[in-house]
This record gives C-alpha cells, sequence and structure tokens, in this order.
C-alpha cells in the first residue's frame, strides 16, 4: 500500500528539551490514522514538522513522496491542515475568512461556498468569526482545511466544542473524506472517537511513539479467568490447550486469546485440573484502556 | 505574489485597525491645516521672522502649498501611523494564531512577507493619495476665502506625483524597521515599542542632532542617520511646491546631506532592515499563538 506519511528517526529539541524524540510513523494512503497522546507529548509539533513549520532537529519527513523539507511547496498543495485551535482573523466572518485562503491559493469564491456548505455554516458564512460559538469555529477549520482539494487531511482535535451531534457529523464527515480516497491524519484526545473512526494508530508520549498499529491488533481481545490460587498450575492447563494462543497476565488475572464462545470449556478444563475459578468471562478492552496500559506502564518504569 | 497581495488586501482593508488609523490621521489632517487657516486668515501686518511664519502657513493653505503641507503630514505624524499599522498587520498574525494557518498551506515565506509589504505600502500610498486629495479640497474651500485663486499647473502635477512617491519612500525603512521588530518579538506592541522609539529617539528629542555638535566623525555618523537623510527629502517636497521652512526655522541647508546621499542611505537602511526580516522570518519555527 502506498504511503502518505513517513517519518525517519524525526527529532525536534527546543534547547536542552526533547519535544520530538527519533519518531518513525507509517501513514498509509486512505487510511484514518489517529495520533494520539497526553498533553505536551510532542503530537503539535510533529505536525508542525510534517507542515514545514517546524524545523527538525534531526530526521527526515515525507509526506505525500516529498521530502517535506525540500519540497514543501509541492507537498503543501495536497495537504489541508487545522492546528490545535481554528485561527482565523476575528473581525471578519467566516466566509471573508475563506475568501482570505482561497485568493492566496487563487481559488475562485465558488469554492470557498462548496465548502461552507459542506461543513453546514452557510447560514451563519457572513457572521463575524470573533461571534462563532466553538463549534462554529471547527466547523470553519474544517472548510478551511477542505478548501484546496487536498490528498491528505490533517485534523488536530477536530470535535473540541461540539455537542454530541456536532461530533457525530464530524465523524461521519471524517469518514467520508476517507472514503473518497483522502488520507486523514487525526490528532484526538478521544480516545473512543479514535477507536470508532481510525484503522491504525500511533501513541506519542513525552516525544516519543510507545505504540503503533491497527486499532484492531491494539484492542485486546479474549476471555478473562480469575483463579483462586493455583496460579501457576492454572497457567500450565492453559498454556497446554492447543486452541488457546497466549496467554497474559492482566492485573492479576489471565487474560487468554481464545475465542469469547469457549468460556465454558475454560472452565471445565481449570475445575478438572483442580484450579478453583472465581471469575470467567469474555473481555474485550477499549483503546482507553489500552492507551493508560502502555502510558502508565511507561510511567512506572 | 498578486493572488497573496489580494488576500492581504482583503484582511487589510476588512481590519478595523486600518480604519480608525485612516480616520483620525485625515481629521488631524484637517485640525492642522484649519488651524494655519486660522492663524493666517487675520493675518497682522508683522516684521521679519515672524511674517515670515505667517507667511509660509499661508503658503501651506494654498494651492500648491498644500501639497506640500499633506505630504508633510505624511511623513510627519503619518510615520507613527504607518509604524502602528505595520506592527499591527505582522504582529497579530502570531498573536491571532493566523500565521500558521496562512504558512501550512503556502510555505514561501519570503513571498509570505513580500506581499505583506508590499500590501502596507499600497495602503499607505492609499492613504497618503486621500489624504492630499483632502487637502486639496479643502484648499479650493479656503483659497478663496483667503482671496487667493486656485491654480495648479502640470508642473504642479507632475511633482505632486514625484513627491507623492518621494514621500512613500521616506516611510518606507520606518514600516520595514518596524517589520523587522515585530518579527523578532513576534508581537504588535514589540513592532510599535520599537518604531515608535527609533522616530522619538531620531526626531522628538533631537538626542542624535547631538552628535553633529561634537563634529568630526560624529558629525559624519549623525549624517548617516535615517532621520537626517529623510529630512533632505521631506525639504525637497516642501521646496517643490514653493514653501521655505528655513526662511522661519533655524535649518541650516549645508549641513544636509544631499539628495543623492539621501536617497541612497534611505535605500541601504531599508535593504538591510528588509534582509534582517526576511533572513529571520525565513529560519524561525511558526508555533502556536502568542
Amino acid at each position: 500500500m502506498e504511503t502518505t506519511i513517513r517519518t525517519e528517526e524525526l527529532t525536534k529539541r527546543f534547547g536542552d528539551r526533547v519535544a520530538v524524540d527519533r519518531i518513525n510513523l507509517e501513514v498509509r494512503s486512505g487510511e484514518i490514522f489517529g495520533f494520539l497522546g497526553p498533553n505536551g507529548a510532542g503530537k503539535t509539533t510533529t505536525i508542525g514538522m510534517l507542515l514545514g513549520l517546524v524545523r527538525p532537529t534531526s530526521g527526515r519527513a515525507f509526506v505525500l513522496g516529498y521530502d517535506i523539507q525540500k519540497e514543501t511547496a509541492a507537498a503543501l498543495r495536497e495537504v489541508g491542515a487545522m492546528i490545535e485551535a481554528p485561527a482565523f482573523y476575528p473581525y471578519l466572518s467566516g466566509r471573508d475568512n475563506l475568501r482570505v485562503l482561497a485568493r492566496a491559493a487563487g481559488l475562485p469564491d465558488r469554492r470557498v461556498d462548496e465548502v461552507l456548505e459542506q461543513v453546514d455554516l452557510s447560514g451563519r458564512a457572513r457572521d463575524r468569526f470573533g461571534a462563532y460559538s466553538q463549534g462554529m469555529k471547527q466547523r470553519l477549520g474544517i472548510a478551511a482545511a477542505l478548501l484546496h482539494h487536498p490528498r491528505l487531511i490533517m485534523l488536530d482535535e477536530p470535535t473540541n466544542g461540539l455537542d454530541p451531534a456536532g461530533q457525530l457529523e464530524i465523524r461521519n464527515l471524517v469518514r467520508s473524506l476517507a472514503g473518497s480516497g483522502r488520507t486523514v491524519f487525526l490528532c484526538s484526545h478521544l480516545l473512543h472517537e479514535v477507536e470508532q473512526i481510525c484503522q491504525r494508530v500511533a501513541i506519542l508520549k513525552q516525544g516519543r511513539i510507545i505504540a503503533q498499529g491497527e486499532v484492531a491488533t491494539l484492542v485486546r481481545r479474549g476471555v478473562l479467568v480469575r483463579t483462586i490460587g493455583e496460579r501457576e498450575r492454572a497457567e500450565a492447563l492453559l498454556r497446554a490447550t492447543p486452541w488457546i494462543s497466549s496467554v497474559s497476565d492482566h492485573g492479576g488475572a489471565f487474560l487468554i486469546d481464545a475465542p469469547g464462545d469457549r468460556t465454558a470449556d475454560i472452565n471445565a478444563l481449570l475445575t478438572a485440573g483442580g484450579v478453583p475459578v472465581a471469575e470467567i468471562r469474555k473481555y474485550e478492552s477499549s483503546l482507553e484502556e489500552f492507551f493508560l496500559e502502555v502510558t502508565t506502564e511507561r510511567e512506572r518504569r | 505574489m498578486i493572488n497573496l497581495i489580494r488576500a492581504e488586501w482583503l484582511k487589510l482593508s476588512r481590519r478595523p485597525l486600518s480604519w480608525i488609523l485612516l480616520i483620525l490621521f485625515l481629521v488631524l489632517l484637517v485640525a492642522q491645516i484649519l488651524t494655519q487657516f486660522a492663524l493666517t486668515l487675520g493675518m497682522p501686518v508683522r516684521s521679519g521672522i515672524v511674517s515670515a511664519q505667517f507667511e509660509e502657513w499661508r503658503r501651506g493653505v494654498l494651492f500648491p502649498g498644500i501639497f506640500a503641507t499633506a505630504l508633510s503630514h505624511v511623513n510627519g505624524l503619518g510615520g507613527i501611523f504607518a509604524v502602528i499599522f505595520a506592527a499591527g498587520a505582522i504582529g497579530s498574525e502570531y498573536s491571532w494564531g493566523t500565521l500558521r494557518t496562512q504558512l501550512a498551506r503556502d510555505p514561501a515565506r519570503d513571498r509570505y512577507l513580500l506581499a505583506k509589504l508590499t500590501t502596507i505600502m499600497l495602503m499607505l500610498a492609499t492613504a497618503t493619495l486621500l489624504a492630499t486629495l483632502l487637502a486639496a479640497l479643502l484648499s479650493a474651500v479656503l483659497s478663496p476665502i483667503l482671496g487667493s485663486a486656485i491654480s495648479i499647473t502640470p508642473g504642479d502635477l507632475m511633482n505632486l506625483i514625484v513627491a507623492t512617491l518621494r514621500a512613500l519612500y521616506v516611510l518606507l525603512p520606518y514600516v520595514l524597521l518596524t517589520a523587522y521588530a515585530t518579527l523578532l518579538t513576534r508581537s504588535v506592541l514589540g513592532g510599535v515599542a520599537i518604531g515608535l522609539s527609533y522616530i522619538i529617539v531620531e526626531t522628538g528629542f533631537g538626542a542624535l542632532a547631538l552628535l553633529r555638535v561634537l563634529g568630526g566623525v560624529w558629525a559624519l555618523v549623525y549624517n548617516l542617520t535615517i532621520g537626517q537623510n529623510i529630512n533632505t527629502l521631506t525639504l525637497m517636497n516642501r521646496h517643490a511646491f514653493g514653501l521655505r521652512p528655513e526662511t522661519t526655522a533655524p535649518l541650516d541647508l549645508s549641513q544636509l546631506p544631499s539628495p543623492l546621499q539621501a536617497t541612497i542611505v534611505v535605500a541601504v537602511y531599508s535593504a538591510f532592515f528588509l534582509a534582517f526580516a526576511l533572513i529571520l522570518f525565513r529560519r524561525r519555527d511558526i508555533t502556536g499563538p502568542g
């Protein structure tokens, strides 16, 4: 599959502080990629480097096949971005703000009206940006990102300040953008949102990528078993069973990689082996749990 | 580049600050002309320098001297307005975070900054033309009251074109210094503070003029300051329309740099400030608002 974003040991230092530390990202064409991390993890600095706004200290970044440091203009011609809070001129209307961007890019005003329609902002397009609600500002930010028909869209917290209906609308919009062949690079701290719409994610913490992969593989599924003592015997029995592919510790219980409909078989296996079972149930972790697990794990170390 | 200038024009022409500065600038011009008119209306018969001063004020209200009055206003108070306008146009992009929005689309920073500076100068040119037009209209109304006919020769109009360009050229180093200072401090206030401080030190307190008194190398240094060279250019504008400020003020024309030197020195300062601004802007990381 074609790669839309690729970074090689990308690093940014501000004085002694390392904001982004040798990250290797890979975002594939047509996918919705989630970029996660706690506040201050280095997400916005990374986006800044991918957009040529921040100069990397070392490493390289390729966007749509272009070396972002050497061919910035060529790359950005096909990138639409909304970074952090949408930033526009407060005294101009939403429409005029987009007209400024359209004029600079040599686009006709007709395109401005199209994207305003797309984000459902036509009705308030002539109001001052300074008078917009947070949700309207977000919509205008997305409209600006879509203005020049980009192949790659980078959205930083696009549903910030939106009500649940607005969030759903934006999620659907993001899905439809990816459905039309565009790649979406989505920064968000709303993990359930990312889980719902992203195919793959990377988790950044203190400037380093601590996990990267498909959401389906990061979200753990299986059977959770808690025994009353006899841990060693239980583990030996489970590991010896051919249809159980892995056994791991999960907060004092066992997390077993096995089909969820075999809980009765597992129970029978353990009780026949003389291991009393306190709890047995199907288990499916959320991305949020995974996120907390990997981020706090690092902290403990 | 044209697209960027059109975008900048849209931004700046809709900005309330632009209109506030323009209105204030024009109101002060009208106030200055009306004050001169009032002072000369019942001009007493006096002799010597006082009489010369009254005559100079009178000429400044009538054609073609009114053009010199308008352009003198542009290069006087207009310089302060230009500094505030330029700092606002550049610095607000940082405080609103809009610089990042713009450069995330088109990374050609040199082109962006040049388009912005060009637009600022075009707007200052528009303000200069409006000021000249308003002054001319006012003069057309006041001249008959002062018993003078309205007469403009083709030569006056030619002089007006050259003098307008000269007035804008005089503003250029201050605009570029302010642009550099604003980029350096990433703030409107920083740009205004440094731009105005320079003007105040140079003209307001006449602090640099002390160097001339010291003579020798110091006098040479003084002759290479922006203000001293600009004095030559602004004086040329006054002379072009028949005003003679040297008859009413302690102004030693022999101490002023030649027009050629003045033109070159202003160009060199402008080139330096522009180069510093471009290099700084090219190298800087563009982070969040503030």
